[in-house]
C-alpha cells in the first residue's frame, strides 16, 4: 500500500543533460509511468540535414586546421579519457550484449550516399569518421537516433498505466507500444493526444526528409557510434550526454518510429477530459486537471491509499490554454513537482561548452545576453519573458526589411506568438508582411485548434460565446496574410513567398525541418532575426551554422518556479511535496519565512532516487448502513463500543467499501466466523461458585504454582477434568464433552468475548 | 431520502423543471418553458419550492441539460425576475447556443406576436453570465457534498445527462436523449452508475421507431418530388438542432442529385448558429469530427440566407423557417402564404406541443385552420410529418434504464397515458419501483446510507494481495475483450470476506480493525482459551517406511483450500505461541529465544509460502520439508525420530492444512501436539509409550479431533504391523 516513486528524468530545462521529466510511480500494486518523452535536445548532438552544410564542412575543416593548437588540446584531453575507459569499462561484456563483435573500423552507420561519402573530408585528428567538429563542438554526422527517458531498468511489461500530460511528453510513446511488451493503458486528454499525434507525424516527416538526403542506418543493430568501442574517443561530457558515464544510457537510444507506429500507438490511448475521474482496476482513481502550459496539457491527481498530485510543467497564467487548476488538488496529501523553472542559470551551457574539443571558447561568458552578442554580432536583448517584447524586436526587424524565423515549442505558444506578432504588425501598418507557418501538419493544427473551446483560457472561451473564431489565425488565413505551407520547397511556396516575412515553425533544435534552409539563407544577413525558445544550448544549436550574423532572440516560456511553487504550497498545505534536486538551492527562502514547516515536508529527488511514501495507518472507508445494522455492539467500561461483524471488502474507484457478504459467500467462509477475540481474567472463586452451582465436585489446587494468579481446578464428578487458569489463559482438559461444554460456558461467562 | 418535486414536464412535454431535495441540499434540473401556453402556465410554478429565504438561498444550484426552450426557457425569468443568483451549470455548447435560442424566442414573441416580453435581451445576457460551463465527464464539486458529472446525451449539440451525488445519494437526470446516432450527433453514452434514482424523459414512451434510414429517404424523396413540381417546401424548425441535421441531409442530397433549387435559412440567426457548430465540432459524432479537417460539415454549399423579398418570388425552393411547430413568427407567416397551394409542402419535423399549429397539422384531419382569430385558412398543401425527433424511443428508454440499473425510476416529459403504459412495463420487466408524478407533486425514494469509518491499513491490506491477483486477471480480460462502450468497465469483483472488529470510541469515531489491532486499541491482551487432551499411545516401528510412502503429497490441493490454508496461517502462529507459552514450554526453554526462533521460522516459512504459489505445490513442499529436515539434522534420539515420523504422517494425512514441526511439537493451525516419551515398566526397545499432549483452541475443534483420530489410527497401524 505504500507508494514508491522513482525518477527517470529530471526535467529538461535544468541546463544539464538530465533528460525530460519522467517518473515511475508504484502505488497500491499498480505501476504508473508519468510521461513518455523523447529527449529532443539530444538532436543538438547531430548535424542538421542539409547538403549545403556538407560544403560548409569542408570550409570549416580548413578553418580549423589553420588553428594548429586545437588538435593539441584535443589529444591532451583524450588521454585521461582512455585511461578511464580501460579501467572501468568491460568492453567484452558489451560485445556479448550486442551479440556480435564489432570492429572499430567497420561502419555500421549505414549506407551513406556516395556523393556525400566522397565529400567527407578525412578527419585525421578524429579517429571516428562519424564525428565532426564544428565551431568547436563535436557532432555526430549520422542519421539521428532518439533518446527516451531512462527506461533501461524498467520492465515495460509491468507497466499498468501511462499518464501523458502534454503533447511534448508523448513523443516516445510509439517506441514503447511498438515493442509489444506494453499491455497497460495510456491516458491523455483528447487535445494532448491529438496534438501529440500531429507533432509526432511532423517529426516522422522531417526525419524522412533527412533520410531522403542522407540515407538511413540499419534498424537491427545499434549504429557504431552507439557502440562501446567508440565511446572511448568521445569527449567526456559528450559521452555523458550520449550514454552516461557508464554507458548504460545506450539502451535508451532508438531509431525513430514510423507513421504506422504512431497510429497503432494512438489506438491505445484513452482520451479523457479535465476533471474526469477514471478508475484503474478499482483500486486507484486518476484525474487530469489543467496545467495551463499547453493546449490540453494536464496535471494529474492520483488517489489510492494516499492522494498524490503530479504537477507537470505548469503555468499560472496562460494566454491560450485553460489556466492551472490548483483547486482540484485540494484533497492531495503529496505534491510532486517536475519540470520547474530554475532561476539559477549557472549550469547552463556549461556541459556543452566543455563538449567542445577546443575546450573553452575565447569568450567564455555564462551571462546570456553577452554570449548572444558574441554569437550574433548584434545584441537584441537576449532572453525575454514577454511575448510583447518579442513582437517589438520582430517589428524592428521587419522595419529594417529583415525576415524573422520564429521557432516555438508548443502549439499553444505558437498560436499566441502568431497572434501577438500579427497584432504588432497591424499596429504599425505592416499588415502586408506575409506570415508563414511551415509544417507538414500545419493545416491540421490550424483547423484543430479552432475547435477546442473547452480547453482554452477564459478569455478565449468568451470568443466561443460571442460566436467568434477562437484564435486569430482563422481571420489571418481568410485575409490571405497567413499561409500554411506543408514544406518550404513546394510549388505553393514559390507562389506566395515574399520577403521580408515572418516564418513560424516548431522547434527541433535547428536540426530538422524548415529551420535549416532558412537558417542557411538568412544566417549571414544581420538584418534577420531568429527567435527561439531558451534551452541553454544555443551555442551548440548554432554551431553548425557559424558564422552567424543573424540576430538571435531567446524567448523564455512561463513556467512554475520557486515563487509559484511556494505560493501553491502555502495555499494547499500538502503533507509532503517533492521537488527536483536541482531546485535545492532555491527553496530555503520558503523555510525561512515559515520555520514551523521547515523542511519536514519537502523532499528533493534526483535521478533514480526511489522515494517511499508510507501508507497511512488508517484509511477512510465507507460502511453500508446495512452492515452497521448487523453489529451487536458491547459497551465497555472504557467508553468504547465494540462489535464484531463480517464484511465484504470492495474497492471502487480507489475508495474502500464495506458491504454485507453475499449469501452464497457467507456459507463458504464459515471458518472465519470462529475467529474471536476475548480478554479478561477468570476469577477462580467465581468459577468455583459456578461450577459447584452446577453440581460439580471440584477442588482448587494452587500449591504447585509459582504465584497466586495461576490455579488448577480438578473436577472429579461426574467425570474427571482439570481446568488450568492463568492471567491470560485457560486450559480445559477433559474427555467428557458434556462436561467440557459446561465448564466452557462457565469460563466464558467470566470473560469478555467479542 | 431523496425528495423529487416535479415543477414541470409532469404528464406533459414542455417546461421541464425538476427540483431534488437530498440531505438538506436542493438542486434544480432544467428551467424550461411551455410553448403551448401563453399565460402563467408557461413557466414552472417556482413558488412550490420549499423556502429557505429567497430563491438563491433555497436552491443550491441549477443544472441545465440542453438549450431547448422547454429546458432553458424560464432561466432568464428565474434569474433576472425571480432573482435567483446562485450557480448555474450547463455544457459549453449549451452555454454558447442558449442565448441564440432565447433571443430568437423573445423576438418572435415580441416582434411578431406583439406580446409583452417576458425578459429583455439584456436580461438574457445577464442571465447567461451567471452560468458556469462544464465539459463532459468533468466531475464538478460544489461544496463538500454536491458532486455531479455530465454524460453525452445525443439529442442536440451539447445535450447532457447528469449524474448527481449528494452525500451518498445518487441520481441520474437524463434530460432529453437519443440512443441512436444521427447525421451530426452520436448516441447517448453513460456508465452503469447504479444510482438510487433515475429521472428519465418519456416522450416516445410507447413508440418503437423503424429504421431512420427509411425515414430519411422518404423525406428526401418527398422534398425532391415537390421541388421538381415547382412547389415550395416549408420546414418550420427551431434555429438549432433539427435545422442543422436536416440541412446536412439536404445539402448532401442536393450535391449528389445535382439539384439547383435554392435552400434558404430564414434568418441570419441560423447561419450564425452554424458558426457555433463549427467551433463545437468536438461535440458532434465521430464521422463529422474526422472530416472536419478537410471540409467542415457545417459549411453548407447549397444553403443561403433567406430574404423577405423572396417570400412571393416564383419558382421552387426549400425554406427553413423559425420557430418550429408553427407557433408563430416567420414560419407561421410563410405557412399562411404557402398553405393554400397544393403544389407546396410543409414538413413538420419532430414533436409538436399541443396548442401549436404544428400539432393540429400533424394530428388533426381538418384542412381548415383558424390560425388567426380573424382569418380562416384553408390548408391545401401537402403535409409531411417527419418522425425525426431526436428523442429516444421506448426501446431506447428501456435499454438505458436496464444499463444504468437504478433502484427507482421517475418518468417525466411525456404524455400521461403512454407514461402509464411504460411504467407498467418498467415495473414488470425491470422490477424496480417507477413513479409518474404530475406537476407540483413530490415523490420520495429512499437512498443508500453509508457510514464513514476508519479502516486500519492492516485490515485492508490483508485483502489487498487478493485484489491484486484480481486486477491482473481483469487486465488480461480487458485486452482480449472487445470494446463495450455501454458495458460496465470497472469490475467490482475485487472483494474479500473478512471478519472485522468495529470499535466506536467516545468521539463516535468508528474504527474497523483486525482482532489483534483491536486488542491493542482496547489495551487488553488476548485470553487464550484452550482445550487439552493427553493421549498415551503405543507406537512401534521407528522405520519411516510405514508412513513415508512415496505418494505422500499426492493429494493435490484445490484452489479454495489453498487460500483457506493461507488464511489460517496467522492465527495459527498466534495460537501456537500462546500454547507454547502456557503449556509448560517455558520451563525448558528460554522464552525470548523461543520467540526469536519462532519469528525466524515464520519469516522463512512466509518466503517459502510465496514460492509455493508459483510452482507446483506438491513437489515444492517436499523439497522445503526436506531442507528443513537437513537443517535440523538427522534425528539422533528415538524421541526425535518419533516426532519426525508422526509429523510426516500428519503432513500426509492433513494435506491442505499447513503444519510444521518444532522441537517436540507439531503445530497445525492452533492445534499443538507435544510429544514426550515415557518408558513403560514392561517396555521393550522398540515398543515405547509416548504421551501426546494435544492443545487447541475452540475454533479448531474439528481439526483437533481429526488429528487425534489420526494419532489413534497410527497406534492401531503400528500395532498391526508389529
Amino acid at each position: 500500500m505504500a507508494m514508491e516513486l522513482t525518477c527517470l528524468g529530471l526535467g529538461k530545462d535544468q541546463g544539464k543533460w538530465a533528460g525530460p521529466s519522467c517518473h515511475l510511480l508504484q502505488i497500491g500494486g499498480a505501476n504508473i509511468l508519468l510521461e513518455c518523452p523523447l529527449d529532443t535536445t539530444m538532436l543538438h548532438l547531430f548535424l542538421p540535414a542539409s547538403d549545403m552544410l556538407v560544403q560548409k564542412r569542408d570550409t570549416l575543416y580548413e578553418a580549423r586546421c589553420s588553428k594548429g593548437s586545437d588538435a593539441d588540446k584535443k589529444t591532451t584531453k583524450k588521454r585521461p579519457l582512455r585511461r578511464f575507459l580501460d579501467e572501468e569499462d568491460d568492453l567484452d561484456s558489451w560485445f556479448h550484449m550486442e551479440g556480435k563483435c564489432i570492429s572499430r573500423s567497420s561502419d555500421a552507420s549505414g549506407p551513406l550516399s556516395p556523393e556525400k561519402a566522397s565529400q567527407i573530408p578525412l578527419e585525421t585528428n578524429l579517429p571516428l569518421h562519424f564525428l565532426r567538429i564544428m565551431d568547436g563542438h563535436v557532432f555526430l554526422d549520422v542519421e539521428p537516433w532518439y533518446k527516451t527517458a531512462d527506461f533501461s531498468l524498467v520492465d515495460i511489461s509491468s507497466l499498468d498505466v501511462i499518464l501523458i500530460s502534454s503533447p511534448e511528453s508523448m513523443l516516445g510513446l510509439p517506441l514503447l507500444t511498438r515493442s509489444g511488451n506494453f499491455t497497460g493503458k495510456i491516458y491523455a486528454t483528447s487535445v494532448t493526444a491529438k496534438l501529440g499525434q500531429l507533432i509526432m507525424e511532423e517529426l516522422v516527416c522531417m526525419h524522412a526528409e533527412y533520410i531522403q538526403n542522407f540515407g538511413s542506418s540499419s534498424p537491427e543493430f545499434k549504429p557504431s557510434w552507439l557502440n562501446p568501442p567508440a565511446f572511448q574517443d568521445y569527449p567526456a561530457s559528450f559521452k555523458k550526454a550520449l550514454v552516461d558515464d557508464d554507458g548504460v544510457g545506450r539502451a535508451n537510444w532508438h531509431l525513430l518510429y514510423r507513421k504506422k507506429d504512431i497510429q497503432a500507438c494512438m489506438d491505445q490511448i484513452r482520451c479523457v477530459h479535465y476533471d474526469e475521474e477514471i478508475s484503474i482496476y478499482d483500486c486507484l482513481c486518476i484525474k487530469a486537471s489543467s496545467s495551463g502550459f499547453e493546449l490540453g496539457a494536464s496535471n494529474w491527481v492520483i488517489s489510492g491509499a494516499r492522494c498524490l498530485s503530479y504537477f507537470s510543467a505548469s503555468d499560472l497564467t496562460s494566454g491560450h490554454s485553460m489556466a492551472l487548476n490548483v483547486a482540484s488538488h485540494i484533497k492531495s496529501e503529496v505534491f510532486l513537482f517536475s519540470d520547474l523553472k530554475s532561476n539559477n542559470t549557472d549550469g547552463y551551457d556549461e556541459d556543452l561548452t566543455s563538449c567542445s574539443v577546443k575546450g573553452i571558447c575565447e569568450n567564455k561568458d555564462k551571462d546570456y545576453p553577452v554570449e548572444t552578442k558574441s554569437l550574433s554580432g548584434r545584441c537584441c536583448g537576449g532572453v525575454v519573458h514577454d511575448l510583447l517584447e518579442v513582437s517589438k524586436v520582430v517589428l524592428e526587424t521587419i522595419l529594417f526589411r529583415g525576415s524573422v524565423l520564429v521557432l516555438v515549442n508548443g502549439i499553444g505558444e505558437l498560436m499566441e506568438t502568431l497572434e501577438v506578432i500579427s497584432q504588432a504588425l497591424d499596429n504599425s501598418n505592416l499588415s502586408d508582411v506575409p506570415l508563414f507557418f511551415v509544417s507538414p501538419v500545419a493545416e491540421e493544427i490550424l483547423v484543430y485548434t479552432n475547435t477546442i473551446p473547452e480547453w482554452l483560457s477564459a478569455e478565449r472561451q468568451e470568443k466561443l460565446y460571442a460566436g467568434e473564431a477562437l484564435f486569430r489565425h482563422v481571420e489571418l488565413l481568410q485575409q490571405g496574410r497567413l499561409h500554411q505551407l506543408s514544406a518550404l520547397c513546394s510549388q505553393e511556396t514559390v507562389k506566395v513567398w515574399r520577403e521580408p516575412c515572418v516564418v513560424f515553425a516548431l522547434n527541433w533544435g535547428l536540426r530538422m525541418g524548415p529551420a535549416i534552409p532558412l537558417m542557411l539563407k538568412w544566417r549571414q544577413d544581420p538584418r534577420c532575426l531568429l527567435v527561439m525558445p531558451e534551452t541553454g544550448m544555443t551555442r551548440l544549436a548554432l554551431a553548425p551554422f557559424q558564422p552567424v550574423q543573424m540576430k538571435v532572440l531567446h524567448y523564455c516560456r512561463r513556467k512554475l518556479g520557486e515563487m509559484e511553487v511556494s505560493a501553491i504550497i502555502e495555499k494547499m498545505k500538502p503533507e509532503l511535496f517533492l521537488v527536483p534536486e536541482t531546485m535545492k538551492g532555491e527553496f530555503p527562502s520558503l523555510g525561512d519565512s515559515d520555520s514551523r514547516a521547515s523542511r519536514n515536508d519537502i523532499v528533493f529527488y534526483n535521478m533514480w532516487d526511489i522515494l517511499t511514501i508510507p501508507a497511512p495507518r488508517y484509511t477512510e472507508a465507507d460502511m453500508m448502513a446495512e452492515v452497521a445494522c448487523t453489529v451487536h455492539p458491547r459497551q465497555l467500561d472504557s467508553g468504547h463500543s465494540v462489535g464484531k461483524v463480517k464484511v465484504r471488502i470492495q474497492q471502487r474507484g480507489g475508495k474502500w467499501l464495506l458491504d454485507l457478504p453475499k449469501l452464497s459467500q457467507e456459507s463458504d467462509d464459515a471458518l472465519t466466523e470462529k475467529e474471536t477475540i476475548c480478554w479478561g481474567t477468570v476469577e477462580v472463586t467465581k468459577l468455583m461458585d459456578i461450577l459447584q452451582g452446577n453440581g460439580l465436585c471440584c477442588e482448587l489446587h494452587s500449591e504447585g504454582h509459582r504465584n497466586n494468579s495461576e490455579h488448577r481446578i480438578v473436577v472429579t464428578t461426574p467425570s474427571p477434568a482439570t481446568v488450568e487458569l492463568g492471567l491470560q489463559y485457560t486450559i480445559i482438559e477433559t474427555n467428557d464433552l458434556v462436561l467440557r461444554k459446561l465448564i466452557t460456558d462457565a469460563v466464558r461467562s467470566l470473560l469478555t468475548f467479542i | 431520502m431523496i425528495k423529487t418535486l416535479v415543477l414541470g414536464a409532469g404528464h406533459e412535454v414542455g417546461k421541464s423543471c425538476v427540483v431534488l431535495m437530498i440531505g438538506g441540499k436542493t438542486i434544480m434540473f432544467d428551467c424550461g418553458m411551455h410553448m403551448g401556453y401563453h399565460d402563467d402556465r408557461r413557466f414552472p410554478d417556482f413558488s412550490l419550492i420549499p423556502k429557505r429565504g429567497d430563491y438563491t438561498q433555497s436552491i443550491d444550484c441549477i443544472i441545465i441539460t440542453h438549450f431547448h426552450l422547454d429546458h432553458i426557457g424560464a432561466l432568464p425569468y428565474f434569474t433576472e425576475i425571480c432573482g435567483y443568483e446562485g450557480p448555474i451549470f450547463m455544457t459549453y455548447p449549451t452555454k454558447a447556443l442558449a442565448p441564440l435560442m432565447l433571443e430568437d424566442y423573445r423576438r418572435v414573441m415580441v416582434d411578431r406576436r406583439g406580446q409583452q416580453e417576458q425578459f429583455s435581451v439584456l436580461q438574457i445576457h445577464d442571465s447567461m453570465k451567471k452560468v458556469t460551463a462544464v465539459d463532459l465527464k468533468q466531475t464538478i464539486s460544489l461544496g463538500s457534498d454536491i458532486q455531479f458529472r455530465a454524460y453525452y446525451a445525443g439529442h442536440v449539440l451539447g445535450a447532457a445527462m447528469f449524474h448527481l451525488k449528494v452525500g451518498e445519494s445518487t441520481v441520474v437526470y437524463t434530460g432529453d436523449y437519443n440512443m441512436t446516432p444521427d447525421r451530426h450527433l452520436g448516441a447517448a453514452q453513460i456508465d452503469r452508475l447504479k444510482p438510487d434514482l433515475i429521472i428519465t424523459e418519456s416522450t416516445y414512451a410507447t413508440t418503437i421507431r423503424d429504421s431512420k434510414h427509411a425515414r430519411e429517404r422518404d423525406f428526401l424523396q418527398a422534398v425532391h418530388k415537390c421541388v421538381t413540381n415547382g412547389g415550395k417546401v416549408l420546414i418550420p424548425v427551431f434555429a438549432l438542432g433539427r435545422a442543422q441535421e436536416l440541412c446536412i441531409l439536404l445539402d448532401d442530397y442536393w450535391e449528389r442529385m445535382n439539384l439547383k433549387a435554392p435552400i434558404y435559412f430564414s434568418a441570419g440567426l441560423t447561419m450564425q448558429a452554424n458558426v457555433y457548430y463549427k467551433l463545437l465540432i468536438a461535440w458532434t459524432n465521430q464521422k463529422v469530427k474526422d472530416t472536419c479537417i478537410t471540409r467542415n460539415t457545417f459549411d453548407f454549399k447549397h444553403v443561403s440566407v433567406f430574404d423577405r423579398s423572396q417570400l412571393n418570388a416564383p419558382g421552387p425552393c426549400v425554406l427553413f423557417a423559425t420557430p418550429g411547430m408553427l407557433s408563430g413568427g416567420l414560419s407561421l407567416e410563410v405557412f399562411r402564404l404557402w398553405a393554400p397551394f397544393e403544389q407546396n409542402m410543409v414538413v413538420v419535423p419532430g414533436y409538436c406541443v399541443p396548442g401549436t399549429v404544428g400539432y393540429r397539422l400533424v394530428t388533426g384531419k381538418t384542412v381548415t385552420l383558424d390560425a388567426d382569430k380573424r382569418i380562416k385558412l384553408e390548408v391545401r398543401c401537402q403535409i409531411h410529418h417527419l418522425s425525426f425527433s431526436a428523442h429516444t424511443d421506448a426501446k431506447g428508454i428501456m435499454d438505458l434504464l436496464r444499463h444504468v440499473s437504478a433502484r427507482h425510476v421517475i418518468l417525466v416529459h411525456g404524455e400521461k397515458p403512454k407514461m402509464a403504459l411504460l411504467r407498467t412495463r418498467i415495473i414488470s420487466e425491470l422490477g424496480v419501483p417507477c413513479f409518474v408524478p404530475g406537476n407540483g407533486e413530490t415523490v420520495e425514494v429512499p437512498s443508500r446510507l453509508v457510514l464513514k469509518v476508519l479502516a486500519s491499513e492492516k485490515f485492508l491490506t490483508k485483502s489487498q494481495s487478493n485484489s491484486l491477483q484480481t486486477s491482473i486477471k481483469s487486465k488480461v480480460d480487458d485486452v482480449s475483450a472487445p470494446k463495450r462502450h455501454m458495458e460496465d468497465v470497472s469490475l467490482s469483483s475485487i472483494h474479500d470476506i473478512r471478519s472485522a472488529i468495529i470499535i466506536m470510541d467516545k468521539e463516535k469515531t468508528i474504527q474497523v480493525l483486525n482482532p489483534e489491532e483491536a486488542l491493542n486499541v482496547l489495551n487488553v491482551s488476548q485470553h487464550n482459551f484452550l482445550y487439552r487432551c493427553r493421549l498415551p499411545l503405543y507406537i512401534s516401528g521407528m522405520n519411516d517406511k510405514d508412513f513415508n510412502a512415496p505418494e505422500v503429497f499426492d493429494r493435490g490441493p484445490t484452489e479454495g483450500n489453498e487460500i483457506s490454508g493461507k488464511e489460517l496461517m496467522k492465527p495459527s502462529k498466534k495460537c501456537c505461541r500462546g500454547i507454547q507459552e502456557f503449556s509448560g514450554f517455558q520451563q525448558q526453554y528460554d522464552l525470548e529465544d523461543k520467540d526469536a526462533e519462532n519469528e525466524l521460522i515464520w519469516a522463512e516459512r512466509k518466503e517459502q509460502e510465496n514460492e509455493l504459489e508459483l510452482e507446483d505445490k506438491g513437489a515444492e513442499n517436499e523439497r522445503i520439508w526436506a531442507e528443513h529436515k537437513e537443517q535440523e539434522g538427522i534425528p539422533h534420539s528415538v524421541l526425535e525420530a518419533m516426532v519426525q515420523t508422526v509429523y510426516k504422517h500428519l503432513v500426509k494425512q492433513l494435506g491442505d492444512i499447513v503444519c510444521y514441526k518444532q522441537d517436540n511439537c507439531i503445530v497445525a493451525n492452533s492445534v499443538c501436539i507435544k510429544i514426550s516419551s515415557e518408558k513403560t515398566q514392561s517396555g521393550t526397545e522398540n515398543k515405547a509409550q509416548y504421551i501426546f499432549t494435544c492443545t487447541w483452541s475452540g475454533q479448531d475443534e474439528e481439526l483437533a479431533r481429526q488429528i487425534i483420530s489420526i494419532l489413534h489410527m497410527m497406534q492401531i497401524a503400528s500395532q498391526a504391523s508389529a
